[in-house]
């Protein structure tokens, strides 16, 4: 409901900022919008960055634009930062480098978790004594390398949780994907949880009462009802046959269905849709951002 | 069958208490009050914070302005005074239902802001100060604070609208006027504009 509320006012504001340059998409963690970095120099920082992520767990990631447009760098860039969300959920253990080419300006957003282990005066200087003399010669390439290995080395220096097996990078697709599998598995559990707890009642009502605990407790875990329904809608029939099926021993074949076998399909079903797909796609892991890092131009 | 009836009764007892639940946590928003109160109040926060790390930043900056350029009085003076009424204004959540004390302490702070943007002008006459060690790290964490506080604010704004639009909004406003949530101050767009922009230094 307050989702429905909010589009206008989204809307709205996006009529106001209209002239505001669009964010790219996320695809790799080089995004170079000036073709000012070779193909090999792309693939050089990729691979650096990726290997980094696989060790440490944090995502580093590099932005190239010709110009932020009437915002300021800092106002694109929190923007960029709050769309992609890189570094890990709870971690905010991202880093952006943005650098606005034919602004002449540069900025490091750094993620929340790492605020203390780059604070603004250390992504300063390393933007005034490193950075910024390559990128007066023209060397944008090692300019952005010296910066990044700066970034790299005063990450590193910091205890991190370790890296998690299922990272973005090795993991299927998105986050989202992840969540729809939590979410299901979340559903089932609170059906069974519901069925078992109106055992006697009438199948319609029971499975009623499961798909709105689930539409309850989906919106405490902060899923949108347009995400839900459809889902709202399969759980509920499929929880309608399975009632019914179970109140009728022989028509469902297999009379009575035990706990254990419930508990088995929910766990075999989350784990369908959680590792669905494998491609090498990269994404944000959920970083949050609050402004922290520094600009310079050059 | 007495235990039919006793099912009956049962089942229209359940369909009714259902309803009920429906009803009241979906459609009367008494939940979506409380969690965007909560949320306006950690954007508020939020933002408090921020405007304490300026104003922690400023007795080491006017210190360090100081030693290079001890005649320009009035402007360290400005700051600091400017340090001192922010510091009055208690900025307590409470603040938040009060209008009148919402603009008091954004006046306050509004006035920081202007006076830190005056000493970083009168700054650049100093080329010394400029390349002072010490100088350039307080600058950055100024700049740092300065952008951490216009997401904060930016933050806090967005909290309101969505609280607001929530209280103003049919059948909320029933319960929001009920338990007495009012709608919140936010900032002023006029005061936007001037206050978002980080006090500009050029090398």
């Amino acid at each position: 409901m307050r989702r429905y509320l909010f589009l206008p006012i989204l809307l709205f504001c996006s009529g106001i900022f209209a002239d505001q340059v669009p964010i790219p998409k996320l695809v790799h963690r080089v995004t170079d919008l000036t073709s000012t970095l070779n193909e090999e120099e792309v693939s050089n920082l990729e691979d650096k960055l990726k290997t980094f992520e696989k060790r440490k767990g944090s995502q580093v990631v590099l932005v190239i634009i010709p110009t932020t447009g009437d915002e300021t760098i800092e106002q694109y860039s929190i923007r960029l930062a709050e769309d992609w969300k890189i570094g890990r959920k709870g971690t905010a253990d991202g880093v952006i480098f943005l650098v606005a080419k034919d602004d002449r300006k540069m900025r490091f957003e750094i993620g929340r978790g790492l605020e203390g282990a780059i604070p603004d005066v250390v992504s300063k200087r390393i933007q005034l004594e490193y950075v910024r003399p390559l990128f007066k010669e023209g060397k944008y390439f090692d300019g952005i390398d010296q910066g990044i290995e700066k970034i790299l080395g005063l990450i590193d220096g910091e205890q991190l949780p370790e890296p998690s097996s299922t990272s973005y990078e090795s993991s299927s697709g998105s986050a989202e994907d992840d969540n729809f599998g939590l979410y299901i598995g979340a559903l089932i559990a609170i059906g069974i949880a519901v069925g078992f707890l109106f055992k006697k009642l009438f199948s319609l009502l029971q499975a009623g009462v499961a798909t709105y605990a689930g539409y309850w407790v989906g919106g405490l875990l902060g899923f949108s009802l347009e995400v839900m329904l459809p889902l709202l809608v399969i759980f509920f029939i499929l929880l309608c046959i399975i009632y019914i099926a179970a109140k009728n021993p022989g028509s469902g074949g297999g009379s009575g269905w035990s706990g254990s076998s419930w508990s088995s399909y929910s766990s075999s079903d989350s784990g369908w849709s959680s590792s669905s797909s494998s491609s090498d796609s990269f994404s944000g892991g959920g970083g949050d951002f609050s402004g922290g890092g520094s600009s310079s131009d050059w | 069958m007495s235990q039919g009836d006793f099912f009956r009764i049962r089942k229209s007892f359940l369909i009714g208490f259902t309803g009920l639940t429906l009803f009241f946590t979906n459609a009367c928003g008494y939940n979506t009050i409380q969690v965007q109160d909560e949320q306006v109040k950690a954007a508020w926060s939020e933002v408090i914070n921020m405007y304490q790390r300026r104003a922690d930043l400023i007795p080491n900056l006017v210190n360090t302005v100081k030693g290079y350029a001890a005649q320009e009085k009035e402007v360290l003076i400005e700051v600091t005074r400017a340090r001192a009424s922010v510091g009055s204004v208690q900025a307590t959540p409470e603040v938040l239902n009060n209008p009148e004390l919402f603009a008091k302490f954004n006046q306050a702070q509004g006035q920081m802001t202007s006076a830190l943007s005056r000493l970083m002008v009168v700054v650049e006459k100093y080329p010394d100060l400029k390349s002072d060690k010490s100088f350039i790290g307080l600058q950055a964490q100024l700049e740092g604070t300065e952008n951490r506080i216009a997401v904060a604010r930016n933050r806090y704004i967005t909290s309101v609208q969505e609280y607001n639009i929530t209280v103003r909004t049919f059948p909320n406003v029933i319960t929001a006027k009920i338990f007495g949530y009012d709608i919140k101050p936010n900032f002023s767009v006029e005061n936007e504009k001037e206050i978002s922009k980080p006090p500009q230094v050029q090398f």
